[in-house]
C-alpha cells in the first residue's frame, strides 16, 4: 500500500492561558489517504478547528504551542520545515477553507485579486509575486486582468461554479451572497493546485439549501482536481454524506476512528454511541432526543483518563488509565478500556461492553 | 430619580450584595482592582491623579504664600530649595504658589467642563438611542451640528460675547465635548436595547423612562466613564491652549493656562516661567491618560480615539 | 451699516455678501475682512499641512511597528513615547524648541513665504509643524496601533497566512488598507483640534499668520474680522471633511460599492 499522504503522529497543541495551560489537542494520530475525504467531528471546543490549524501551523505563538512526534506530509515531517517552506506548502500542497466566508475573505480586495494571488505563489507564471511588486499591484497600478493568474482565477470561478465568472471577479466579497463567497474561498483554496484542502466547518455559516450545494461541489472537485479533503464539522450529517472515513474527538482527545459506514453502523466507543443518539432520525419515535448529561471537561490542568469518563454511563475505575487505542475491527479503532482483553474477559458473565447503539439504554 | 440612577449605578460598581433584576456586566470596581494590581500603567497613573488631586484640595495648606502676593523680587529663577523652589514670575509672585493653586482651578475647570457636556451627551445619546426614529434622527443631526464647533470657535464666540471669565473654557470644552458624549452612549445604547435583560423589562411592561434610566443607563457606564477620563486630560489641555491665547480665563485668574501666558514675553529670560506649569500639565495629563488608558483596559472598551 | 434695518434684512444682506466674497470691513484698519485673512493663511495652511504630514509619518511606521511587536520593547518604547507626546500642549512643546533651537541656525521666529525660496520657508516653518504635529502624531500612533491589532486578528489576515504569503504580504498588502480605515476617520476629527494648536504655536513663534490674526482682533473688539476668522475656519473644516469623505470612500470599497447591491 503506497504511503499515505498526511500521518498525524501524537499531536498534542497547547495554548499558555492566564488561568493554566489549555491543552486544546491532546495526543491524537490519525492518516488521510490519497484521494479521501476524511472527516472530523466533534462538539465545539473538542479541539478539532485546531488540529486544522495545527497542521498548517496556523497557531499563532504565544500562547499556542505545537508538539507532535511527527506531521508527514508526502513523507516528509512539516515540523522539521523551514518557515519559507512551511510558505511554499500553505496554499501550494495544503490549502484550507474557513467557517465564515464573510470574514475569511478580505473586504478591500476584489475576490478575482484574492484567487489570483494564490495561483502567483504558487504557480509557474510569469509574473512575479516579489513584496514590492505585489505592493505596486495592489496600490498603484491594480491587478492586471490580462494576466495568467487572472485567467486562472476566472477559470476556477467558473469551476466551482459561480456564474458570470468575468463580472464577479471584480467584485468585492459584500457584493456576494454567502454561498458565492464559500465557492471564492473553495476556488482560493484550489488556485494553488494543492493535494490536500482541509476544509473547518465550511457549511456551517451558510444556509441548509446552500450547504448541500457547497458540499456537492466539494464532492466533485476531489475527482476533478485529485486532492485529498480532512472535513472538519460538528455535524454527524455532513460526514455522513461526504466522508470515506473519519474521526471522532472529544476534549482533545481521538475517541474513535473508522470507516463511515462501519462507524456509523456500529460505534464502539460509548461517547460515540451517545453521539448518535443525540442526532434525531427520520423514523424516530422517541419523544425527546437523548442528551448526554454533564458538559465538556474544562481543558485547564486536564487531568490523565478517558476524559469522557465523568458523563460515561459505563465508566468504571479502569477509566483513569491513560487513554489506548483498541483495534475493534478492520481499520476501526476506539479508544475505551471497556475494549481491552482484561476487561472483556473479566466481563464475560455480565453485561458485556457496548456493542451496538441501540444497547445502553435498554440495559439500563 | 437620580439618587435612584447613582444607588444603581454605584451598586454596580461595587458589586454589592443587592444584585439586580436584570443586571450583568458585574462589577466594574472589581475589575479595575484586578487592573490595577498587575498593571504598572494603571498604578503610575492613578497615582499621579491621586497627589494631583490632594494637591488641589489642600492647596491652601500646600501653597507657602498667597498665589497673588507681588512682594518678592522679580524673576527669580528656581532653586528648587529655599523660600521660593520653583522661582518667581514677572510680577515677583511665588511660582510654587501659583502652580499648586493653578492645580485647583485646572482641575475644577476640566471636570466641570467634561460634566457640562456629559450631563447634555449622555441624556441625548440615550433617548436618540432608545427612541430611535425620528428623535435619533432630530439628536444626531444636532450633535452632527455641534461636531463643527471646535472648542476654540466657542471659546472665540463666548469671549467675544461675554469676554474673559473662568467659564469661558468650561462652556467652550464642555459644549465640544457633548457629541462626543452623546454619540459613545447612543452606540452603547444600540446594543443594550436588544439585549434580553432589556426585552425582559419591557415585556413585564416597566416604563420606558424608567427602563432607559434604571436598566440601559447603567450598563452603559464602562464606556461613558472611560471617555470621561480622557476627556478631562484634553479639557486640560485644552484650557491651557484657550487660556494661553487669551480667549479663556482672565489672566488674574492662576490656571496653568494662564501661568503659561504670562510666560509668554519672557521665554528666552525667564524660561521657568513657561516651563514649569507645562511641565505639570503634562504630569498630570499623563497620569490621567495613563489612568484613563487602565480603565479602558479593565472595562475592554474599544479605543475611538476621540477628542 | 444699515443698523436701522430689520434684522432678518440685515441677515439677508449680510449672507448676500459673503457669497459674493464680501466679509465686510475692519473696524480698526478699514481693510476688507476678506482680503486680511487671505493675506495671513498662507503662514497657516503651511504649518498646518507640514504638521498633519509630520504627525502621519510618525503615526503609521510606529503604530504598525508598535502593533506588530507588542509587549516587546519597542512597543513599549513608542507607547511611552505616544504618552507622552499626547500629554503636552502644542504651544508648549513649541516653547520647548524655541529653547532648544535658540542658538542654532534654524530661525524660531517669524516667516517667510513660500515664494521667497522653499529652504528658508521650510526652515522657518519646521519647528512649529513639529510643534503642531507631534501630540497629533502620537494620538493618530495609538489609533493606528490599536486599529493594527485588530485587524491582525481578523479571520481574513489568517485567510492570508494559509495561503503562503509571507508575513510583510500579509501586514502591508491584507492588512494595512483595512487598518487605515477607521485611523482616517479620526484623522479627520483631528484636523479640527490640530487648528487651535496651530493658532497657539504662532503665537509662540510669531508668526504673523491666521491665529495672530483672530487673536488680535479679538483684542480689539475687531468684529468684522471676529467674524470673517469663524467663518473661515468653517469653511477649512468642512473642506477638510470633504477631503476626509474623499479618502475614505477610496480605501473602503464597502462605501464605494454600497449603493449597487
Amino acid at each position: 500500500m503506497a504511503e499515505p499522504l498526511l500521518e498525524v503522529e501524537n499531536l498534542r497543541t497547547h495554548f499558555d492561558t492566564e488561568d493554566g495551560r489549555v491543552q486544546a489537542v491532546d495526543g491524537i494520530s490519525f492518516s488521510v489517504e490519497h484521494g479521501e475525504i476524511f472527516g472530523v467531528v466533534g462538539e465545539s471546543g473538542s479541539g478539532k478547528s485546531v488540529t486544522a490549524r495545527s497542521i498548517m501551523q496556523l497557531i499563532e505563538s504565544p500562547p499556542g504551542v505545537i508538539n507532535a512526534d511527527a506531521i508527514r506530509f508526502k513523507g516528509e515531517d512539516l515540523l522539521e520545515k523551514s518557515p519559507p517552506e512551511i510558505r511554499e506548502i500553505r496554499g501550494g500542497e495544503i490549502s484550507m477553507i474557513f467557517q465564515d466566508p464573510m470574514t475569511s475573505l478580505n473586504p478591500v480586495m476584489t475576490v478575482g485579486e484574492q484567487i489570483a494571488e494564490v495561483a502567483r505563489h504558487h504557480l509557474d507564471t510569469s509574473e512575479s509575486s516579489g513584496f514590492w511588486s505585489e505592493m505596486k499591484r495592489k496600490y498603484v497600478t491594480g491587478a492586471s486582468h490580462e494576466s495568467e493568474s487572472w485567467r486562472r482565477a476566472i477559470e476556477l470561478m467558473d469551476m466551482v461554479g459561480l456564474p458570470d465568472p468575468e463580472q464577479r471577479a471584480h467584485e468585492y466579497p459584500h457584493q456576494l451572497s454567502g454561498g458565492m463567497r464559500q465557492r471564492v474561498m473553495i476556488a482560493q483554496a484550489l488556485a494553488g493546485d494543492p493535494s490536500l484542502i482541509v476544509a473547518d466547518e465550511p457549511t456551517t455559516a451558510l444556509d441548509v439549501s446552500v450547504e448541500a450545494q457547497i458540499l456537492h461541489e466539494l464532492l466533485e472537485l476531489r475527482d476533478e482536481f485529485d486532492v485529498s479533503v480532512v472535513l472538519i464539522t460538528h455535524d454527524l450529517g455532513v460526514i455522513h454524506e461526504t466522508c470515506d472515513r473519519l474521526a471522532v474527538m472529544y476534549a482533545g482527545e481521538l475517541m474513535e476512528k473508522g470507516k463511515t459506514g462501519d462507524v456509523f453502523e456500529d460505534p464502539k466507543h460509548p461517547y460515540t454511541q451517545a453521539l448518535m443518539k443525540s442526532i434525531p432520525q427520520i423514523t424516530d419515535d422517541r419523544e425527546w432526543l437523548d442528551v448526554i448529561p454533564g458538559s465538556v471537561p474544562d481543558l485547564v490542568d486536564k487531568p490523565a483518563g478517558c476524559p469522557f469518563r465523568e458523563r460515561c454511563e459505563y465508566a468504571f475505575e479502569g477509566c483513569t488509565e491513560p487513554l489506548v487505542e483498541y483495534d475493534v475491527g478492520e481499520k476501526h479503532t476506539a479508544a475505551c478500556h471497556l475494549h481491552s482483553d482484561e476487561v472483556n474477559k473479566e466481563l464475560t458473565d455480565r453485561p458485556a461492553a457496548p456493542e451496538s447503539h441501540e444497547g445502553p439504554s435498554e440495559q439500563v | 430619580m437620580i439618587s435612584r440612577l447613582i444607588n444603581t449605578v454605584s451598586r454596580r460598581l461595587t458589586g454589592g450584595s443587592e444584585t439586580h433584576l436584570f443586571g450583568i456586566r458585574s462589577n466594574l470596581l472589581e475589575r479595575f482592582s484586578r487592573i490595577l494590581k498587575r498593571d504598572r500603567k494603571a498604578q503610575v497613573g492613578l497615582s499621579i491623579v491621586a497627589v494631583v488631586s490632594l494637591i488641589a484640595i489642600f492647596a491652601p495648606v500646600i501653597a507657602p504664600y498667597d498665589p497673588m502676593s507681588q512682594n518678592f523680587p522679580v524673576m527669580q529663577p528656581p532653586t528648587f530649595t529655599g523660600a521660593h523652589p520653583l522661582g518667581t514670575d514677572s510680577f515677583g509672585r511665588d511660582l510654587l504658589s501659583r502652580v499648586v493653586f493653578g492645580a485647583r482651578l485646572s482641575l475644577a475647570v476640566g471636570l466641570s467642563a467634561v460634566a457640562f457636556g456629559t450631563l447634555i451627551g449622555v441624556p441625548m445619546g440615550l433617548y436618540a438611542g432608545y427612541y430611535g426614529g425620528w428623535v435619533d434622527d432630530l439628536l444626531m443631526r444636532m450633535v452632527d451640528t455641534m461636531w463643527a464647533f471646535p472648542a476654540l470657535l466657542i471659546a472665540i464666540l463666548a469671549v467675544a460675547i461675554h469676554g474673559q471669565s473662568i467659564w469661558v473654557p468650561i462652556f467652550a470644552i464642555g459644549f465640544a465635548l457633548i457629541d462626543d458624549f452623546a454619540r459613545i452612549t447612543r452606540g452603547e445604547v444600540l446594543s443594550i436595547r436588544e439585549e434580553e435583560y432589556t426585552l425582559a423589562a419591557e415585556s413585564i411592561g416597566m416604563g420606558k423612562f424608567k427602563i432607559m434610566f434604571e436598566e440601559i443607563l447603567p450598563n452603559a457606564v464602562a464606556p461613558i466613564l472611560v471617555q470621561y477620563t480622557v476627556s478631562t486630560a484634553r479639557a486640560i489641555l485644552t484650557e491651557a491652549t484657550l487660556s494661553f491665547l487669551g480667549i479663556g480665563v482672565k489672566i488674574t485668574t492662576p490656571t496653568w493656562g494662564s501661568l503659561l501666558r504670562q510666560g509668554r514675553g519672557f521665554i528666552q529670560q525667564a524660561w521657568w516661567i513657561s516651563i514649569i506649569p507645562g511641565l505639570i500639565i503634562m504630569i498630570t495629563v499623563l497620569g490621567i491618560n495613563l489612568f484613563g488608558d487602565a480603565l479602558r483596559d479593565a472595562f475592554d472598551v474599544k479605543e475611538s480615539g476621540g477628542t | 451699516m444699515n443698523l436701522d434695518e430689520p434684522v432678518h434684512v440685515q441677515y439677508i444682506n449680510w449672507m448676500t455678501d459673503i457669497t459674493q466674497g464680501d466679509l465686510g470691513t475692519s473696524f480698526f484698519s478699514n481693510q476688507p475682512v476678506l482680503e486680511m485673512i487671505v493675506g495671513v493663511i498662507e503662514p497657516t495652511l503651511s504649518i498646518g499641512t507640514l504638521g498633519m504630514l509630520i504627525a502621519v509619518s510618525i503615526a503609521l511606521p510606529a503604530g504598525i511597528i508598535s502593533a506588530l511587536r507588542r509587549y516587546q520593547p519597542e512597543d513599549y518604547v513608542a507607547t511611552i513615547l505616544a504618552f507622552l507626546g499626547l500629554s503636552m500642549p502644542e504651544f508648549w512643546i513649541g516653547i520647548l524648541l524655541v529653547l532648544v533651537f535658540a542658538t542654532t541656525p534654524i530661525p524660531i521666529y517669524g516667516y517667510t513665504a513660500i515664494s521667497q525660496g522653499l529652504v528658508s520657508w521650510l526652515s522657518h516653518i519646521i519647528l512649529p509643524a513639529i510643534a503642531v504635529g507631534v501630540p497629533y502624531g502620537a494620538i493618530l500612533m495609538r489609533m493606528v496601533r490599536s486599529s493594527m491589532l485588530e485587524v491582525m486578528s481578523e479571520d481574513y489576515v489568517r485567510t492570508a497566512r494559509a495561503k503562503g504569503l509571507d508575513e510583510n504580504l500579509v501586514v502591508f498588502k491584507h492588512g494595512l488598507q483595512n487598518a487605515l480605515i477607521p485611523v482616517v476617520t479620526v484623522a479627520g476629527i483631528l484636523f479640527a483640534v490640530l487648528l487651535g494648536g496651530v493658532v497657539a504655536v504662532e503665537l509662540v513663534f510669531g508668526v504673523s499668520g491666521f491665529g495672530r490674526l483672530l487673536i488680535g482682533s479679538i483684542q480689539r473688539r475687531d468684529f468684522p474680522v471676529i467674524q470673517g476668522s469663524v467663518i473661515t475656519i468653517s469653511f477649512l473644516f468642512v473642506g477638510m471633511n470633504l477631503v476626509i469623505d474623499f479618502v475614505y470612500t477610496l480605501i473602503n470599497p464597502q462605501i464605494r460599492y454600497g449603493g449597487e447591491s
